[in-house]
């Protein structure tokens, strides 16, 4: 089957490439290609899933100029169906028409959520980080089709009365970490959790400054930022902090 | 030989791997950081370089030539340039990356690795062992798992290592 006749006088004269050559091309390839190149052999699967080559891939792909590689995602939703589109962010720039595509979330159907019940859905380095439900963390890889769900957090109160979320890179721990701030009434300073991938666990960090999160943590530029208030009287002041990852977990 | 100085153009002879020489400015070459650490220590005005083929050496050095005359102006010019210059069977691409990353021409080696990995990422994994000149060291057992898994890999008349 796979004895094909080739031109064997061509492939004779093709160079050997030197090793450090062969890891500039491969980290050039998309993902797609990179995934099925693991079967190449047992050198090549380990190169791929070596962390400083994961690392030189995404940051490679992230600087792209052109965009080729990078993606927007939304949330769309509907009466009949609710999903996560994506659309190519060079399309968005160069393109008259762009075509969003569903990805379609594992987490979902395997464990019998509804994209209605997701609060919370971020990306940071390709990965996307979502809370279904309460307390239902999900990280997930769409290239690689895998996904973890966290451990459940302990919180110190059954009824949460609102819960706000981050989710960001810890360059200096290389390690990716989840912020959860509960509030149990609508008056409350808020408990924070961190949960930090590496460790795969939750802790307690103290809310310090007392600030009230509004809306979901953004990641940007290497920090969490929130949009927050001082307080919940007419006059508060609206403002927007920023939390580090490194000193957090 | 050819060690001449005109003017205060220094001149330079390389000599491609069949022995062909090919005589340039010497301020030309200094985009290899090779050639440059060769010029600059030991002062020499021939430079064999018995590992890349003279076909090998023309194209690099018309890259020289065209990338010296860049400017802001004709940058359009020599994207297109740029485009029609990788565009070769892939067995000369691959000498010219081979080439290229000897001779340490940065920007040209970055160009030269996204191109291959461009014709490269949609092949089968038969195609890219035969490019690469890699063996299979999977055992059967291990080799069957991966074609029932992703048969996309292994399918099609994506073998063809040419192109």
């Amino acid at each position: 089957m796979h004895s094909k006749l080739t031109n064997h006088d061509s492939i004779l004269t093709i160079p050997i490439l030197p090793a450090e050559l062969v890891i500039e091309i491969l980290s050039r390839l998309p993902m797609k290609s990179l995934l099925q190149f693991t079967c190449v052999s047992k050198s090549w699967l380990s190169l791929i899933s070596s962390p400083e080559f994961i690392k030189t891939h995404l940051s490679l792909s992230a600087n792209n100029k052109g965009y080729t590689h990078h993606k927007v995602m939304m949330s769309s939703y509907s009466r009949l169906t609710s999903n996560v589109k994506v659309c190519s962010l060079r399309s968005l720039f160069y393109d008259s028409i762009t075509e969003a595509f569903d990805l379609d979330c594992p987490m979902l159907s395997y464990e019998r959520y509804r994209y209605d019940e997701v609060s919370f859905i971020v990306s940071v380095n390709g990965l996307i980080c979502l809370l279904i439900r309460d307390n239902d963390y999900f990280i997930w890889n769409p290239s690689i089709r895998k996904y973890k769900k966290l451990p459940k957090p302990r919180t110190t109160k059954l009824v949460i009365y609102r819960t706000v979320s981050g989710f960001g890179y810890d360059e200096f721990h290389d390690d990716y970490k989840v912020v959860m701030v509960n509030f149990y009434d609508c008056a409350d300073d808020g408990e924070v959790k961190i949960y930090s991938l590496k460790s795969d666990s939750w802790r307690s960090v103290d809310n310090g400054g007392r600030v009230l999160a509004n809306g979901q943590g953004m990641f940007v530029n290497g920090k969490l930022h929130w949009a927050a208030s001082d307080g919940y009287c007419f006059n508060h002041k609206s403002k927007i902090i920023m939390t580090s990852l490194k000193n957090l977990g | 030989m050819a060690s001449s100085t005109t003017g205060e153009k220094k001149i330079l002879t390389l000599k491609g791997g069949d022995n062909e020489e090919f005589i340039l400015e010497e301020s030309l070459v200094l985009q290899s950081e090779l050639l440059k650490n060769m010029v600059k220590e030991e002062r020499v005005s021939s430079i064999p370089l018995p590992s890349i083929k003279s076909k090998t050496l023309v194209k690099i050095i018309e890259y020289l030539k065209k990338h010296a005359e860049l400017t802001p102006s004709n940058k359009e010019e020599f994207k297109n340039f740029e485009k029609e210059f990788v565009n070769v069977v892939l067995e000369e691409l691959l000498d010219i990356t081979v080439a290229v990353n000897y001779l340490k021409i940065n920007g040209l080696l970055e160009f030269c690795c996204q191109a291959v990995a461009d014709r490269i990422k949609d092949k089968s994994v038969e195609a890219v062992r035969k490019i690469f000149r890699i063996e299979s060291d999977f055992t059967p057992e291990e080799e069957s798992e991966f074609r029932k898994e992703t048969p996309e890999a292994f399918e099609g008349d994506l073998d063809d290592t040419t192109n």
